[in-house]
């Protein structure tokens, strides 16, 4: 009787994942604890190991790599030496009806209490199991599964904080955007004019307008231009197609006492490096006073986050979604560099773009490193 | 001039008949007309004698009775043409004409009950020392109808100020008279009540105006009710647009055109041609005003199609101390105390039923009251529960304050129709106008083999019913406040005592004090499960809470109090801290109020549901009478903690 081979639940919570291609052939002999077949989830892929020896017969009509499949579906079947494929389709019709596929898949039922509080303290149902011998989840389990969970103070009864909601949101979109394919662009700024222009600008700045001038200021003109200088790689992924922004606004990373706030500076390509530094340290001063608008922080074609202040070197983001560029900013410092046969000391400021895969291709996110490295680099083209 | 009075009023209806039978066939008119061409002598002939002050009850045939009491004829016209400026807003129709003002006091669309209304009103006339008469106007169908017989009786025994004044057009709806009664002449019928009886030509006018002001006079003279019988015939289809000769032949209706009354009265006074023509011409100029006034006027807005379902709620509050911890006195001894109080107050209140007098209501209800009030307000009845609930009707629609004992509710039961389509409906129809302070009690409740008709509950029942208030008291204290709250409210209010209780003591201040409707006590606060007991339930529910209380499990008990209104959100409140309900009754499951609190809850409070809403209820069967068969419908106490235990830990 040939043995079913069933998607296996990867993790604690999956409840699907994507068949990644059969690591045997069919009709190869399959020995128990070889690697069988290819499975990826959100995070990993992973090679699943056969747990029955016998000869591979894979489903007539079953998935092909890349297609969606669901914890405890039938994908083939080991069957025994001669053992014939029709056989096999046969005692799979003949025990499907018996197969628990569907209920395995059904969630355990909750109570409309259950639920709401589930909703109210952020924990996910599938998460939360009933107690030994219960048919549903009762609001009960659901305050022992949040009090299970990790957390350094008591489990709050009370609706959770604002803070804790937008931490929630930020969770949400970060692990929204985790999924999406990332690639990295990286070099180091010849920051040297580029530090010399602020020192000059600043106090300039700080007469005229009351505000310093910060690299982030030069920056955010700088990404600004870059974006206008390629278009190519001023867009986003958005319901299945790459669209196109029609402005270069332009998110700052800004880390609150309790949450990161990226608001957003409209127009940055159109406005004077002066501007850009009032409007940025207005928004700046809002996030931290927690006073930002629902549009405030929207509509941006990149982010900026800078942790040089930090004496971080050099890291690479996450997207910020819909967003399909972020710039990693790190420590503007001096560094060893090669210059002809020496090697010098320069000041340099580290970039890593990351970048997303669906919209942007290698080389258009070169050429927008590029743009923007020489802008920097010979940043005089700031103040045009 | 009378005979002037008598043939404007009745050109006046056959001018106005005419013109709606138009305006029925250009539409203007949205459901039935029924005309009173043929009949107009009756109406205009028995109105001659009566005052704006006496009260008219009529049928579905009433427009005649409307334009002779005086209703402004273009009222009339914007009513049938559902207009806002019509006599009843437009909420009526033909059938429906309310002008209590001018003693119209309404027109019904069932048969029957105008006779027990116009009883209803001679009895709160005579209670208030008046010399007012009420008038039933009704057709030969109705004198088949129960509610001939009991009214009749009623007003024959109390020798009541009541003219009932019977139109024989030969034909109810289309079933000939002659076909349906054993013994066709009414007026000889009287004879059996006890009653002067009159038969009369129902086309001489005068003939007619005579009967009825020898009947007027007897009336008024405290000597009680006449029964008038009119011999007539309609000329026009029962309803317009129905078909008239398959009952009855063309060459009989022109017969009885040839006797029309209006021409009747224009030969006997030839000398009053010239008089009469000028009034022909008047009529002619006011209706054909009134038809276009009414074609022009406002209709009613929708916002204003759910008004007056019941009176304005007086605001009153639950006296703060509750019922403290002094004088203990039953259930019953409460409601005696509240209504002796209240009688004291207030002269319009009586009290009708079986035993209720001398003896004191079966449950002592009325004990002693008998010698403090007098037989007219502590009125025996004869048994005849769709009588004398008609007439509290009646009473209550002139201003009496009615109360009627039914010893048990089973009985009230016979007098459905009365309560679900007259009384309750009276202050919606009349847009407010009437009032309807009706008090109906009695007792509910299984238990002490009292079997089937001796033990239902039916508050799920009549709770159903839009403009009535039903109240279920479980303690001495509830009942004292509800009690004296009913009698001070305008709406009509079922007072249901369960049966098993009303023996039982509690604390109840002497002093009167009101607790208003629609306001639930928790009998008991807890936190893991929600009770909502009813009636004899509530005391059962409290000691299966106790129970479950030693085996550290919290119940809250609420006692709803009222059915109608149901305070919804105390149950909700307690659902939001518990998240488990459970509901208590002791009748039946099928549409219960379990049902309608079941819905709120699942509509209102869904994210507080920790488990299923469940009900314990009695068994769907009538009441047996062995002990065993009684135990076997009625939830006990050890399977309401059973319930109770389920429901807390159902996971």
């Amino acid at each position: 009787m040939a043995i079913e081979i069933n998607v296996p639940r990867l993790g604690w919570s999956s409840e699907d994942g994507i068949f990644a291609g059969w690591l045997k052939q069919p009709g190869e002999r399959v020995v128990s604890g070889e690697p069988l077949f290819a499975l990826e989830s959100d995070k990993v892929t992973m090679e699943v190991e056969a747990l029955d020896s016998g000869i591979l017969r894979p489903l007539e009509g079953g998935p092909a790599a890349g297609a969606l499949v669901v914890v405890g579906q039938v994908i083939g079947y080991l069957a025994a030496e001669g053992e014939q494929v029709a056989e096999i389709a046969s005692a799979a019709a003949a025990a499907e009806p018996a197969a628990g596929e569907t209920a395995a898949a059904r969630p355990t039922p909750a109570s409309p209490r259950a639920r709401a509080r589930a909703k109210s303290l952020g924990i996910e149902l599938a998460a939360v199991s009933p107690a030994p011998g219960g048919r549903r989840i009762v609001e009960e389990d659901v305050l022992r599964a949040a009090a299970a969970l990790p957390k350094p103070a008591a489990v709050p009864v009370e609706a959770p904080s604002v803070a804790a909601r937008g931490r929630r949101v930020i969770a949400a979109r970060l692990e929204e955007s985790f999924r999406t394919p990332h690639f990295y662009v990286q070099a180091d700024v010849n920051a040297t004019a580029l530090a010399r222009l602020r020192e000059e600008l600043l106090p300039v700045l700080l007469e005229r307008d009351g505000v310093r001038l910060s690299v982030n200021d030069l920056l955010i003109k700088a990404a600004a231009l870059a974006l206008r200088a390629r278009p190519e790689v001023n867009r986003y992924w958005r319901d299945g197609e790459s669209v196109p922004w029609e402005t270069a606004h332009i998110g700052l990373a800004v880390q609150t006492e309790e949450n990161l706030l990226v608001p957003v500076i409209r127009d940055a390509d159109q406005l004077g490096v002066g501007a850009i530094a009032r409007t940025r340290q207005t928004i700046v001063d809002k996030s931290r006073a927690g006073r930002l608008q629902a549009g405030d922080s929207e509509g941006a074609s990149l982010t900026i986050s800078n942790l040089g202040a930090f004496g971080v070197d050099r890291f690479q983001a996450i997207l910020n979604p819909p967003q399909s560029l972020i710039i990693a900013v790190g420590r503007m410092a001096k560094r060893p560099v090669v210059e002809g046969d020496a090697v010098v000391a320069r000041l340099t400021l580290p970039l890593s773009v990351s970048v997303d895969h669906r919209v942007i291709d290698g080389v258009a996110a070169a050429r927008f490193l590029e743009a923007l490295v020489q802008t920097l680099e010979a940043p005089l083209r700031l103040l045009l | 001039m009378s005979i002037t009075t008598i043939y404007r009023t009745m050109q006046l209806i056959r001018v106005a008949e005419e013109q709606l039978a138009r305006c029925y066939a250009r539409q203007l008119i949205h459901g039935a007309c029924h005309t009173y061409v043929g009949q107009e002598a009756i109406a205009a002939g028995v109105c001659l004698h009566l005052r704006a002050d006496d009260a008219v009850f009529s049928t579905h045939r009433g427009h005649g009775h409307a334009l002779a009491k005086g209703l402004p004829v273009e009222e009339l016209f914007a009513e049938l043409f559902g207009r806002a400026t019509g006599c009843s807003r437009g909420r009526g129709g033909s059938m429906h004409l309310f002008a209590p003002e001018i003693g119209l006091m309404g027109t019904s669309g069932i048969v029957g009950p105008s006779i027990l209304q116009a009883t209803g009103a001679g009895y709160a006339f005579r209670l208030a020392k008046t010399d007012r008469v009420g008038v039933a106007f009704f057709g030969d169908g109705a004198t088949n109808n129960g509610a001939f017989h009991e009214g009749l009786n009623l007003a024959s025994i109390w020798k009541l100020p009541v003219l009932f004044v019977c139109e024989n057009n030969q034909f109810a709806t289309e079933v000939p008279f002659q076909a349906a009664a054993g013994n066709p002449d009414v007026a000889a019928r009287a004879f059996g009540y006890g009653m002067p009886g009159v038969q009369v030509d129902g086309n001489d006018a005068w003939a007619v105006a005579e009967a009825a002001r020898e009947a007027v006079e007897r009336a008024r003279a405290g000597q009680g009710p006449t029964l008038i019988e009119c011999l007539t015939y309609r000329t026009r289809p029962h309803s317009e647009g129905m078909g008239d000769y398959t009952y009855r032949t063309r060459e009989e209706v022109e017969e009885w055109r040839r006797r029309c009354p209006i021409q009747r009265l224009r030969a006997a006074h030839p000398e009053r041609a010239a008089e009469f023509d000028r009034i022909d011409e008047e009529v002619a100029a006011s209706v054909a005003a009134a038809s276009k006034g009414a074609e022009a006027a406002p209709w009613p807005t929708a916002d204003e199609a759910t008004t007056h379902v019941y009176a304005p709620a007086r605001v009153v509050r639950e006296p703060a101390g509750g019922p403290g911890s002094g004088r203990e006195i039953s259930l019953v001894a409460a409601t005696l105390e509240a209504l002796d109080e209240q009688m004291r107050d207030d002269a319009s209140i009586f009290v009708l039923g079986e035993g209720i007098g001398v003896r004191g209501g079966n449950f002592g209800t009325t004990a002693g009251l008998f010698a403090k009030y007098g037989a007219e307000r502590l009125r025996d009845t004869p048994i005849a529960e769709r009588g004398f609930t008609g007439l509290a009707c009646g009473a209550a629609m002139v201003g009496g304050r009615p109360v009627v004992d039914f010893m048990f509710i089973d009985f009230l039961n016979d007098a459905f129709g009365e309560i679900v389509n007259q009384i309750a409906k009276m202050q919606y129809m009349s847009s407010g106008r009437l009032k309807m302070p009706v008090l109906l009690r009695g007792c509910i409740g299984i238990g002490h083999a009292a079997a089937t008709h001796h033990s239902g509950s039916y508050y799920s029942l009549y709770s159903h019913i839009p403009g009535l208030r039903v109240v279920v008291p479980s303690s001495p204290y509830d009942a004292k406040g509800l009690f004296t709250h009913a009698l001070r409210c305008q709406d009509p209010v079922l007072f249901l005592e369960p049966r098993e209780l009303m023996a039982v003591k509690g604390p109840v201040p002497a002093a009167s004090y009101e607790i208003p409707f629609g306001v639930a006590r928790v009998v008991q606060a807890g936190g893991q499960l929600t009770v909502v007991a009813v009636g004899a339930m509530v005391p059962k529910a409290v000691a299966a809470a106790g129970e479950l209380a030693g085996e550290g499990l919290s119940v809250e008990v609420i006692d709803p109090r009222t059915i109608a209104p149901l305070d919804v959100e105390t149950i909700l409140a307690s659902v939001e801290k518990t998240g488990r309900l459970l509901i208590a009754e002791e009748t039946f499951a099928q549409c219960n109020l379990g049902a309608e609190i079941a819905a709120q809850v699942a509509s209102r409070g869904f994210d507080f549901l920790d488990a299923p809403i469940r009900r314990v209820t009695g068994a769907a069967a009538p009441t047996p009478y062995s002990p065993p068969l009684e135990a076997a419908v009625v939830p006990s106490q050890a399977a309401l903690a059973d319930a109770m235990r389920q429901l807390i830990r159902e996971r």
